[in-house]
């Protein structure tokens, strides 16, 4: 190789493969940069919620004057049956779920050192499908979605507005230690229940945040037994639902049918959009890096053909020699591998170095985000090395070939 | 790897020449048949423009524009059809041509031009190679580039070069156009060790300054 090198270098232009460096860095950093963000923002966009998945949203109905009449003399607004069959039978929905009201008094209590703290609340369950299986948002203990009302603990997912509500408000203005997400779980909290035939106090266990829904949930079975055992309402109509779609967001024909019987839609349709609107940020960000790695992939391989011509004649004379077009090839095939190589990996190491400080900046800004494994920018890098070296050695070997014969 | 015995040559004829009346003049290789034996030495003479070149080149399969065959016969007694031959590997380990405009690469030294070649297969060591170059009085210019050399020393150079690999056919043309007496018969002397060596055949050709040596056939193009 060292003489073939030595011959068929004289040609090298220096300045170009330089070019071809610089373009690809900087398009091979926009790409595994947009491709990490692309994988935080699935993290921060699916990661922390205890509470519905993507493609759900919570509709209720609007509370009017005459609602709060009707209300005030015991008729809520609520969803009748065929509302609700009605939702079902939209053509993307794949699912409604029913949110249950607690038809009884409760309060809960919580101890913070020396302060203690006592309200009423109210409880509200969802079938157990929309709750996330095995989730374990808070601590680090994965905990049964499940309670009797023998148990002496029922597990519950609070709002993080809650949370935030205490930390940054609360806890700041009294001067109290401030609850991470993963401490909380270890605060106990009362429960009382007012039932027909007294007091009733459980011990809750915060297991899940969500901000998603403004509601403190406790599991299905736990307050159905509990509104039979402890309230003397009948049949309750529900005031909220949950839809989902199997699609990744629900199309405008549900949108707008929502809209027109004047439903209203909690918090997920924004979110819905925002992510859509972020993916689609992100795509244009790859979009543009893998158009400057198509123009280093062009510049470069426009170098080695350009360098191939004017070696042309020394090429076709190797070849009078004895020399196959393979073994010339070899000398362009090992450059062609250490720029195309060296490239990629030199563009994962720089996106690497910077991830880190832009996790920081955002784990600093938001207690959602979760910094991902740098695995795919190294996949990624390796797959786009990998890519450029075939293709470019494709167009090389072709060209030698034909120089030789 | 196989070796060569003989090549035959089948009433080829350079395309150009069927367009040429002209140019078809009675010839013993053009459009007759001719069987170049292994061992054998054979002088190829024409004056200008008859073909010399041509013919090494489709002897060497670096052209295929000839009307004809040209087949090699192996000493397992099997002949490759020109069109179906693996010239890269004959090209290293069984025939070697002496190029008319030698082909040589102007920025590497003499010896560096022999030893791109020998490095293919291994044939000589670095030492032999400049030996080699020292037999034919080219000890003051081993290490000095080829583009600053005469024609006359670029020829020896590409000569050693032709023979720096496993050989069973050498293809000369016109070895010695601008070589002195000496020189040319230092050559000859290097060729005959080879033949004994080896048993190559050679074929030279020859615009009238021939290559001294015993030849066995004396052919007219």
């Amino acid at each position: 190789m060292g003489l073939l090198f030595k011959l068929l270098k004289s040609n090298i232009n220096i300045w170009q493969l330089i070019g071809f460096m610089f373009v690809n860095l900087l398009g091979g950093i926009i790409v595994l940069s947009g491709v990490q963000a692309c994988l935080d923002f699935r993290n921060f966009s699916e990661g922390e919620d205890a509470l519905l998945s993507k493609g759900s949203l919570v509709v209720s109905k609007p509370v009017t004057a005459i609602g709060m009449m009707g209300s005030l003399l015991g008729n809520p607004q609520s969803f009748g049956k065929k509302e609700i069959e009605n939702l079902s039978n939209l053509s993307s929905v794949s699912s409604v779920g029913e949110f249950v009201s607690a038809n009884f008094e409760v309060q809960a209590s919580v101890k913070l050192g020396d302060v203690f703290l006592k309200t009423d609340i109210f409880l509200e369950a969802v079938p157990d499908c929309y709750i996330k299986d095995a989730f374990s948002a808070v601590g680090n203990e994965k905990r049964e979605w499940s309670a009797s009302l023998s148990s002496d603990t029922v597990p519950i997912i609070i709002p993080r507005n809650y949370l935030n509500l205490y930390n940054y408000g609360f806890a700041t203005s009294r001067g109290m230690p401030q609850i991470s997400d993963n401490l909380l779980g270890m605060f106990p909290i009362k429960l009382y229940i007012w039932g027909n035939e007294g007091k009733f106090t459980y011990d809750a266990v915060v297991c899940g945040l969500t901000d998603k829904l403004n509601t403190i949930l406790v599991p299905m079975d736990f307050l159905l037994r509990a509104n039979d055992a402890y309230s003397n309402s009948g049949e309750i109509h529900p005031s909220r639902l949950i839809i989902t779609t199997d699609a990744a967001e629900f199309d405008d024909s549900v949108l707008g049918y929502l809209k027109e019987r004047g439903y209203v839609i909690e918090g997920d349709v924004s979110h819905v959009r925002l992510q859509s609107l972020v993916y689609g940020l992100i795509i244009v960000v790859i979009s543009v890096g893998f158009v400057f790695s198509i123009l280093a992939f062009v510049l470069l391989g426009i170098s080695i053909l350009l360098m191939l011509e004017k070696n042309k004649d020394k090429i076709h004379n190797l070849y009078c020699i004895g020399y196959s077009s393979d073994d010339i090839s070899k000398v362009y095939r090992t450059m062609l591998v250490v720029f195309d190589v060296s490239a990629w990996i030199l563009a994962a190491i720089v996106t690497s170095m910077l991830y880190p400080l832009f996790s920081d900046i955002m784990e600093n800004a938001s207690s959602f985000f979760v910094p991902s494994s740098l695995f795919w920018i190294w996949l990624v890098a390796i797959i786009m090395s990998f890519v450029f070296v075939l293709m470019h050695s494709a167009v090389l070997m072709r060209r030698v070939k034909r120089i030789c014969h | 790897m196989v070796n060569i015995t003989g090549i035959f040559l089948e009433g080829i004829q350079p395309k150009v020449f069927e367009g040429t009346p002209a140019l078809r003049v009675p010839s013993d290789v053009w459009g007759q048949n001719l069987l170049l034996k292994k061992g054998e030495s054979c002088l190829i003479e024409a004056s200008s423009g008859r073909g010399k070149s041509s013919l090494c080149a489709f002897l060497y399969g670096l052209r295929k524009d000839y009307s004809g065959n040209i087949s090699f016969v192996t000493s397992e007694g099997q002949t490759l059809q020109s069109q179906e031959c693996d010239f890269v590997s004959l090209r290293s380990n069984n025939i070697s041509l002496m190029f008319q405009d030698l082909k040589l690469f102007p920025e590497l030294t003499a010896v560096e031009n022999v030893m791109l070649k020998n490095r293919i297969t291994g044939f000589w060591s670095e030492e032999k190679c400049r030996n080699m170059l020292l037999r034919m009085n080219l000890m003051d210019v081993v290490d000095v580039p080829c583009g600053r050399m005469s024609f006359g020393q670029q020829q020896r150079v590409a000569f050693v070069r032709a023979l720096a690999q496993p050989l069973d056919f050498l293809f000369l043309d016109e070895p010695v156009s601008h070589l002195d007496e000496g020189n040319a018969r230092i050559m000859s002397q290097m060729i005959k060790e080879r033949q004994i060596e080896d048993g190559i055949g050679v074929v030279v050709t020859s615009i009238g300054y021939r290559l001294p040596y015993d030849y066995e056939r004396i052919i007219e193009l």
